[in-house]
């Protein structure tokens, strides 16, 4: 028999800022996501998009509603069980990379095994294993400062994936990159997801690093507006995506404006 | 990379960042150990309670609670900073307790480090510092010894200060929210606050500290702030209440007067609006605030350090003018009638000074004591034996009627309309029968300081009437050019004639004042001196650490405006400005307070120490500036490669 095993899963999630003059960042996100599928979040400015990936991450508790990670609920585990849960389950990328300055690339990377207090010979193993699938064994030694952005982010993504997490979660991961570097980068998700398995959730506002998704949801002003698949041509999915962001946009393009 | 290393490289490769405050622990740990050295070096360890183990002691214990503030401020300032860095840590699954553990490992590196290498520093000039206390204390020579002891003691005393504050760090960091830690909790935009009131109590305080602080001076100008003077000086806890108002104002005057004056400035218009001013104040409001605690830090222990030194260099100089002024001849002996030894003393003294060739003066004086109906003693000398001591001294020869009087001060700091005995208008001797009018108040100290209290000089005739006579006592004053070199021959003398005897006889001498006075003085001198360059250290320090990480937060507000078309002499005038504000603020107000330090100080000296105070704080100014062009220099460098680093990346 056949059966879909959930990653994550979100029910009837609420976020609400503010205590005076209140503010509803989500409103009822329902959300399913299975084991090594790769979604992406896309919605304007301001629509919640980053609210929503703070709340699966851990991070900013939902005012209302249920997050389920593998079938558990992250919120309920006080602070150094959380620690461990994120430390096992979770890998971050960021769109400024967030990698530590005092530390190499390499030590940048084997951070959550460090954490965990892993052997050294465990992670030598793991780093050359990560470093050789995303080409950046030449700049291990480096330090932050001396590398350029997509080697930054290759780097960041092999600190997010090096203990084999259940969940990968990166937040406009192509954002401080320029369309070669973005590409590069999106095509490294796309094999990992595919090689390896990991689950994936993206937020980005460029359709493009989107289009690499299975799927991508939209959402606008905290609720869910629309969800789409893709079929078999990426470059199909690309102009379905702008056509759904047209859409968003025709309306929301006034506030986003204004905002600017 | 064990957990191990990651704080062993979080320590090392961010060296620059901790550099400042690690040389200033080290130099810390390295007078506290010297002090140590001192403080149980056999010779002085064996002179239990005397003057160095009080002050030197007394001296650790200030450097102690001084680096417990230090390390606690800068660690959090340091923790602070690195928010972010942990916001990542904890979302990569640190938990609360690495975290601390990190913080702890990492504090202890450069604890022990700084521990150990001020130990070192210690052993190397350990020798010097013993000479140093050596020529304080005139000894022949202070040996070098193991110094066990010192090293235990500050190893255990700083080790237990870096622990404290590790044990602490949980508090600073508060990692609840990973959300924050990690976006940052957005300052920039807070909205500007201060408060009137606040402003206003800032000048207030700031206003009673000085005045307080000048009160002696200004007596005597108008009657009703004469009774406001006496009030103070009679109040109790003066100089706690005149040092809390000047702290409590600092800080008020950095929090709320400084924004409060940026603001009003920002109010005129044509001023506000005019090139780069807008820039430069606007900025520097937030900047002020967002520093103020750090200002006020900075300009305390500058404060502190300022009249530390200043203050005990001052002293020290004065100490040949005041004992001079204090033992106005070199040798004073006093008999009473009932010492039978008076002449044979008398000639032993003469014998031994003529026998070591001192040259000297002889003034020989009879002083009557008597006690008055409201049991007021009252010492009376004759007008030809105060004449005969007035020539000596270069006063003016007096001649009295039958029914005057001279009034003597007892003290060499005396105020006529502030001292009861010399604010007497008319004096009765033996219990009425003489009454006399007072005529004046003699210039000087004619014995010396403490000797004859309510002393009065009166016409031979009348002195001749006087019958009521509880004791008379025969004083010789000795006056010896050469008085310097008599350490000697009162040795000598001392060994001869011992300290006195009770009700019988008594001698004083300039020398031994003079050398206690010197030694204790210059005693103070040294541990003021490494006090004052320590707490120097440390707000420089301060100073530091704050540019540097204000520079990483301030490049990228440089490069926006560059691109606006902001040039770079122009951003270079904007950032000294703001730098410059930053530097000598503090320097300003510390030097200020310093100068009202200084008239406390100079309230209980007979000697100005103006000149000694403008030279100290000229020398800091230099201090100041020197590290003012360097840092500056440093910053606009750095200004000017991001920026060039920016242009060049959008050039591509």
């Amino acid at each position: 028999m056949y059966c879909k095993l959930e990653i994550l899963k979100l029910k009837h999630i609420f976020k609400i800022y503010g205590e005076k003059v209140q503010h509803c960042a989500l409103k009822d996100i329902n959300l399913s996501i299975e084991k090594g599928e790769f979604v992406g979040i896309m919605g304007p400015s301001g629509s919640g998009k980053t609210t929503l990936l703070n709340v699966i991450s851990t991070i900013d508790p939902p005012s209302s509603g249920e997050v389920l990670i593998n079938g558990e609920n992250p919120y309920k585990l006080d602070n150094s069980k959380l620690a461990f849960f994120r430390r096992k389950k979770l890998g971050f990328v960021f769109q400024d990379f967030n990698l530590i300055d005092t530390l190499t690339i390499g030590e940048n990377i084997v951070l959550p095994l460090t954490l965990d207090g892993a052997k050294v010979s465990t992670m030598d193993k793991k780093l050359k294993e990560v470093a050789s699938r995303l080409n950046i064994e030449s700049i291990l030694e480096k330090r932050t400062y001396e590398v350029s952005g997509g080697q930054a982010q290759r780097a960041a993504i092999a600190r997010a994936i090096i203990h084999s997490p259940l969940l990968l979660l990166a937040d406009e991961p192509t954002g401080n990159l320029d369309s070669k570097a973005a590409k590069d980068v999106m095509e490294l998700f796309e094999s990992i997801n595919r090689e390896i398995g990991v689950t994936t959730v993206m937020v980005t506002h460029d359709p493009m690093s989107a289009s690499y998704c299975h799927r991508v949801i939209f959402i606008k002003d905290g609720q869910f507006f629309n969800e789409i698949h893709r079929g078999e041509s990426r470059r199909k999915f690309y102009q379905q995506i702008i056509d759904v962001l047209s859409l968003l946009g025709g309306e929301a393009s006034d506030i986003s404006a204004v905002r600017l | 990379m064990t957990f191990l290393q990651f704080a062993f490289n979080n320590v090392k490769r961010n060296t620059r960042v901790y550099l400042a405050y690690f040389l200033s622990s080290v130099f810390t740990i390295m007078v506290f150990f010297s002090f140590a050295v001192n403080l149980f070096h056999p010779v002085i360890a064996s002179k239990k309670g005397g003057a160095v183990e009080l002050i030197i002691g007394q001296t650790e214990v200030a450097i102690l609670v001084f680096s417990f503030l230090f390390v606690l401020i800068s660690v959090s300032a340091f923790l602070k900073v690195r928010s972010k860095e942990f916001g990542i840590l904890m979302i990569l699954g640190m938990t609360k307790k690495q975290l601390s553990w990190l913080v702890f490992i990492e504090n202890m590196i450069i604890g022990c480090l700084a521990i150990i290498v001020g130990i070192v520093l210690g052993l190397v000039f350990s020798k010097l510092f013993l000479m140093l206390l050596g020529n304080i204390l005139s000894y022949e020579s202070l040996s070098f010894y193991f110094p066990y002891k010192a090293i235990l003691l500050t190893t255990g005393f700083f080790t237990l200060i870096f622990l404290g504050i590790s044990a602490l760090t949980p508090f600073i960091i508060r990692t609840n929210s990973i959300k924050n830690l990690l976006h940052g909790a957005k300052r920039a935009n807070r909205k500007i606050r201060f408060s009137i009131f606040q402003s206003i109590a800032a000048v207030l305080l700031l206003g009673l500290g000085y005045f307080m602080a000048l009160s002696p001076q200004l007596y005597d100008i108008n009657p009703l702030l004469d009774k406001i003077i006496l009030f103070i000086e009679n109040a109790q806890y003066t100089e706690v209440i005149l040092t809390t108002s000047v702290v409590v104002g600092t800080y008020l005057f950095f929090s709320q007067l400084s924004i409060f004056v940026l603001s009003r400035l920002k109010r005129n218009r044509s001023f506000y609006m005019n090139k780069t001013n807008m820039l430069w104040i606007s900025d520097l409001i937030y900047r002020i605030r967002d520093n103020a605690r750090m200002l006020f830090l900075v300009t305390i222990l500058s404060a502190v350090a300022f009249t530390a030194i200043t203050g005990v260099y001052a002293l020290s100089s004065v100490v040949k003018d005041e004992s001079l002024k204090d033992n106005p001849f070199a040798l004073t002996y006093t008999s009473s009638s009932s010492n039978d030894n008076e002449q044979q003393h008398i000639n032993t003294i003469d014998e031994m000074l003529e026998s070591y060739g001192f040259k000297y003066e002889k003034y020989k004086s009879e002083i009557i004591k008597q006690v008055s109906k409201d049991n007021q003693v009252i010492h009376i000398i004759k007008q030809s034996d105060y004449n005969n001591r007035a020539s000596a001294l270069g006063l003016e020869q007096v001649a009295l009627d039958k029914e005057q009087a001279l009034l003597v001060p007892v003290y060499v700091r005396f105020d006529p309309k502030r001292d009861k005995t010399l604010s007497q208008k008319n004096i009765a001797l033996d219990n009425g029968e003489i009454n006399l009018e007072v005529s004046g108040i003699a210039p000087k100290v004619i014995f010396y300081s403490g000797l004859f209290p309510n002393l009065v000089v009166v016409n031979d005739e009348t002195y001749d009437k006087i019958t009521n006579i509880l004791e008379k006592y025969h004083s010789y004053s000795y006056d010896i050019p050469d008085w310097l070199n008599t350490l000697e021959v009162t040795e000598k003398l001392r060994a001869k004639l011992g300290v006195g005897e009770h009700g019988k006889y008594f001698w004083s001498t300039r020398i031994e004042g003079y050398n206690l006075e010197n030694q204790n003085k210059k005693l103070f001198l040294y541990v003021g001196f490494f006090l004052g360059a320590i707490f120097f250290l440390g707000a420089s320090s301060f100073l530091y650490f704050r540019l540097y990480t204000d520079l990483n937060q301030e490049k990228s507000k440089y490069i926006g405006i560059s691109k606006l078309g902001l040039s770079f002499k122009e951003m270079k005038k904007v950032a000294s400005i703001q730098i410059a504000v930053l530097f000598f603020a503090p320097y300003i107000l510390a030097g200020i307070h310093t100068y009202f330090a200084i008239n406390v100080l100079q309230t209980v000296l007979y000697s100005s120490v103006l000149y000694q105070f403008l030279v100290f704080i000229g020398v800091f100014l230099i201090l100041n500036i020197i590290y003012y062009v360097s840092v500056r220099s440093r910053y606009v460098n750095y200004l000017k490669r991001f920026i060039l680093q920016s242009q060049l990346h959008n050039a591509k």
